[in-house]
């Protein structure tokens, strides 16, 4: 293979590692608050595609659909917070890792209910080259995708908002003590986890063109290897780790094909890093 | 339960009551099982080929029902899984107590329950699944759809017939694109055609480019591509994005207006195989095409025209067999010959039940299916 | 038919259920992948029975080599913490269905159809009927015994558990091979069941979904678990009626239950 047609993978891979990393944050974020796996989330991503593409349907606005679709999984995820992770607070972490799994499937379910089973055309990136090997869609995924992280970055990093969301995943209870206001701050770190999730799913819907009821299946295990290669619990390690899992799928998908089941040995390589690096692949250079 | 199913009875006591008798005679109506996926990964499809059914329910009870008696649906959602489909299945023959099932689920769920509805003598037609153990050494078990391997048949001889020799297979990794494959392998073999490239993709695959890069470097003449059509949409699409300008050929997978909507203007020119001929000039197929649209909004897919003819058939058996006893049913079924359906001219129907039937190539121009042309030739359809 | 049908499946849950509860209501190990072990019962059976051999040889190899991979799983638990192993065990499962469908033999995407059921309808369900007895039998003659207590202390704070003098490490790969032997019993129960088993029939769902019988039923009791097989397996069922909302709420049910009963139907308060 030449060098174009391997720049070529890589921009697709940054691209997808790139979807993941939005998913995965949010994820991770919620894991390193609560010590829940946040299954639901992968239904919230679902509902911001469905809220975008309403949005897209009823005005033809770009700007309008970002917005509608990112709100209303926001709204979703904080009332989820509300009416159920902050009440389990304190149970074993299997009590609301079951509810949630209820809750993905009920909005799925809800969404096909709503919207019909079909998939629905989703046509806002046109796949036109725009320098090649770059494509509109891989541009818009990747530079929205850097865009937010910054975003994120500097609101987390540069505020007192950070730091709390740090000091309660090191030890809830001395956070608690020094007066940190537990219930503001994860509600604000389920706002934020799933205003990314919500513009994950615009994003993938329009990439592809489609976004169905269960599109939220492949996500909500996905999310959960690139989270733990990113080490649980620290988001800038999953950002990278989903990342680098997009580009290598990208490329070990063009080389090796299917021969091998790609999910089974990604399975395989997981639970070595369970076993030998539990604090991630990434976790000694990269520090949350 | 046995409250759950009390409840049950009276509220669909209730909702026949307040239906009335339309102008049918005292006698009961013949409750017909129908097994779909109505949720779950394959909703899109049930929905489908149960508005396909209902369509010809409905049609039935307007020309005066089965034998003078109103046909009604009784319907479950299987969810496409087995584990569900032996118990409705099961359901419908004790409890529902119906006269014939139509299954309008995928594979996985039609093989366990065909098993079931043969073992006690009750008449099972699968609509559109292809796996061929859902009709062997099964008396009562019937198909009305294609068998994979002869559709991969004939997409190999379309291949020929563009006058193509070097293709590249793309394979969906379940049972549909097996046997799709399997029959492509060995017609293309027969024919002399080359396979320079074979690969294979997990369903619901969305991202295409990096098998395809490496599929642009062999070259290929054309594109045997299996899938349904939400991969499809994404295989067709990406492939063109990345310059790949090759013939693809599809199969009934694709077939559905929902392909040409997601894939935009890459799926023009596109080439399936399939069996709903959309330039028929036949009344049944003109006639199911405009009445699913008026009913869905949406012009018909593959899957619904099979769900229709699926209940017309066994709808015409039963008038020919003139009562309702399945053993006679069946004999009556298999001597049908040469029928035209929505899917296609049926020859015959097979020792195992599946139909011998014409096929269609249909290619995407202006947004729409058109024929491009059908096969006939009774040596390639032949299981 | 149609209820000792009904009630066949039921009980095979009920036997999965019963053994994830050894694991994770008994030993405190949350597994997600147990389905990868009924899998491996079903296979087994599937693909021995196919080449000829009587079901009675065939089921007890199904259950040797679940028990096999259990002791494996088994000895990687002892490695990860909670939430960890929860998530090996996703991968695990995974990896077993991977497997199926790569490995030669196993009949690919096609699966294995046509396995032949050893007995007819009613004497099958009997044979299902006394292994959920015998199993859950064995549930509470452990539960009561040494190893039981000892479990259920390891349930509740393994550093006590070791200041008693317990051999942690011993109890969680007993819990193990006692759990996915049994699941790998019932998924040769299964098999001769349903007669066609394919790969995606073990996947991840199914896991969760066994889980999820404990936790709605209860965990850590006997009558829990089926409770909860009955409950969730006899969903859809109960639920035809609304035939477009069966998927929905089953969803809801699960989120109902533990956000207002977290300790499960019939379990101890948390």
């Amino acid at each position: 293979m030449d060098w174009s047609t391997l720049a070529a993978l890589t921009v697709d891979g940054l691209a997808v590692g790139s979807i993941y990393a939005l998913t995965a944050f949010g994820l991770t974020l919620v894991y390193g608050l609560l010590r829940v796996l946040h299954v639901a989330h992968a239904g919230v991503y679902a509902v911001g595609a469905y809220g975008g593409w309403l949005a897209y349907t009823l005005t033809g606005n770009l700007g309008g659909t970002i917005v509608v679709g990112t709100l209303l999984a926001v709204i979703v995820g904080v009332f989820l917070e509300w009416w159920f992770y902050r009440p389990l607070q304190g149970k074993p972490p299997l009590v609301p890792l079951i509810g949630s799994i209820g809750l993905f499937v009920a909005v799925g379910d809800l969404l096909r209910i709503l919207f019909g089973p079909y998939q629905q055309s989703f046509p806002v990136l046109p796949p036109r080259p725009i320098l090649s090997p770059l494509t509109l869609p891989q541009v818009a995924v990747v530079g929205s995708t850097v865009l937010l992280f910054l975003l994120v970055y500097v609101v987390t990093n540069r505020t007192a908002l950070g730091l709390s969301w740090k000091a309660i995943a090191q030890d809830l209870e001395m956070a608690a003590a020094v007066g940190i206001p537990l219930p503001r701050y994860t509600r604000m770190a389920f706002a934020l986890a799933s205003g990314l999730a919500g513009v994950a799913g615009i994003l993938v819907g329009a990439y592809y063109n489609q976004i169905y009821p269960s599109m939220g299946s492949v996500p909500a295990y996905k999310a959960l290897a690139v989270v733990v290669l990113g080490g649980l619990g620290n988001p800038w390690g999953t950002v990278v780790a989903g990342v680098l899992l997009g580009v290598i799928e990208s490329i070990a998908t063009a080389f090796l094909g299917n021969q091998f089941p790609p999910e089974g040995v990604a399975f395989l390589a997981m639970i070595l890093v369970l076993l030998f690096r539990p604090q991630g692949l990434l976790a000694s250079r990269i520090q949350g | 339960m046995r409250k759950v199913l009390a409840l049950f009875t009276l509220v669909l006591a209730l909702a026949l009551g307040s239906l009335g008798t339309a102008g049918f005679s005292q006698m009961p109506p013949i409750k017909v099982g129908v097994l779909a996926p109505l949720s779950g990964f394959a909703a899109a499809d049930g929905k489908s080929v149960l508005t396909g059914i209902q369509i010809a329910a409905e049609e039935i009870n307007a020309k005066g029902g089965i034998l003078g008696r109103r046909v009604e649906l009784v319907t479950y959602d299987d969810q496409a899984d087995p584990k569900q489909a032996v118990s409705f299945t099961r359901r419908l023959i004790e409890l529902e107590r119906v006269a014939f099932i139509i299954g309008g689920s995928y594979s996985g769920a039609s093989l366990a329950a065909s098993p079931v509805a043969n073992e006690a003598g009750v008449l099972f037609m699968a609509a559109y699944a292809v796996h061929p153990d859902i009709t062997r050494a099964k008396p009562f078990a019937f198909r009305m759809g294609l068998l994979g391997p002869v559709q991969g048949r004939v997409g190999a001889q379309l291949v020929k017939d563009l006058k193509l020799k070097r293709v590249a297979i793309l394979t969906i990794q379940n049972d549909f694109g097996r046997a799709l494959e399997a029959g492509f392998r060995e017609h293309a073999k027969k024919v002399g055609l080359e396979v320079v490239f074979a690969e294979a993709y997990p369903p619901g695959n969305q991202n295409f480019t990096p098998l395809l890069t490496r599929l642009r470097g062999v070259a290929p003449d054309a594109i045997y591509a299996s899938g349904y059509y939400a991969e499809a949409a994404n295989l067709v699409r990406q492939a063109r994005a990345l310059g790949l300008r090759v013939p693809i050929i599809g199969q009934e997978g694709y077939d559905s207006p929902k392909f040409i909507e997601l894939a935009g203007p890459a799926a023009e020119g596109v080439l399936l195989t399939t069996t709903l001929d959309r330039d028929s000039r036949n009344p049944e197929v003109q006639g199911f095409l405009k009445k699913y649209r008026e009913r869905a909004g949406i012009p018909a897919d593959m899957v619904a025209a099979s769900g229709f003819s699926a209940l017309k058939v066994m709808a015409l058996s039963v008038e020919k067999a003139n009562r309702l006893d399945s053993e006679a049913v069946r004999w009556a079924l298999r001597s049908l010959t040469n029928l035209e359906s929505a899917v296609g001219h049926i020859y015959y129907f097979t020792e195992d039940g599946d139909p011998v039937k014409t096929a269609t190539v249909q290619v995407v121009r202006n947004g729409e299916f058109r024929r491009f042309r059908n096969y006939t030739d009774l040596s390639l359809l032949k299981p | 038919m149609y209820s000792i049908t009904v009630l066949s499946l039921l009980c095979i849950y009920a036997i999965v259920a019963i053994s994830l509860n050894l694991v994770t209501g008994l030993a405190g190990q949350v597994t997600l992948g147990h389905a990868a072990f009924f899998g491996i019962g079903a296979y087994a059976v599937g693909f021995l029975t196919t080449r000829g051999l009587p079901f009675f040889l065939a089921w007890p190899v199904g259950v040797f080599i679940a028990a096999g991979l259990g002791l494996l799983l088994g000895g990687i638990s002892l490695r990860l913490r909670e939430d960890f192993l929860a998530i090996a065990t996703i991968g695990f499962n995974f990896v077993v269905v991977a497997a199926f469908l790569y490995l030669p033999y196993f009949g690919g995407a096609y699966g294995i159809s046509g396995i032949p059921r050893p007995l007819g309808n009613t004497w099958f369900f009997l044979l299902i009927l006394v292994s959920t007895l015998a199993v859950m039998w064995l549930h509470e003659h452990v539960r009561r015994s040494d190893l039981g207590l000892a479990l259920m202390s390891l349930r509740e704070s393994e550093l006590a558990a070791e200041t008693l003098g317990v051999d942690v490490r011993r109890f969680k790969i007993t819990a193990f091979v006692l759990g996915t032997g049994i699941a790998g019993l019932a998924g040769g129960l299964y098999a001769g069941y349903i007669g066609v088993i394919r790969p995606e029939d073990f996947g991840f769902p199914l896991s969760v979904t066994f889980l999820a019988m404990v936790a709605v039923g209860g965990m850590g009791t006997l009558w829990g678990p089926v409770a909860g097989a009955f409950l969730l397996g006899g969903f859809a069922q109960a639920f035809a009626f609304v035939y477009n909302y069966q998927l929905v709420l089953y969803g809801l049910l699960l989120a109902l239950i533990m956000r207002y009963r977290p300790q499960g139907l019939l379990g101890r308060i948390l």
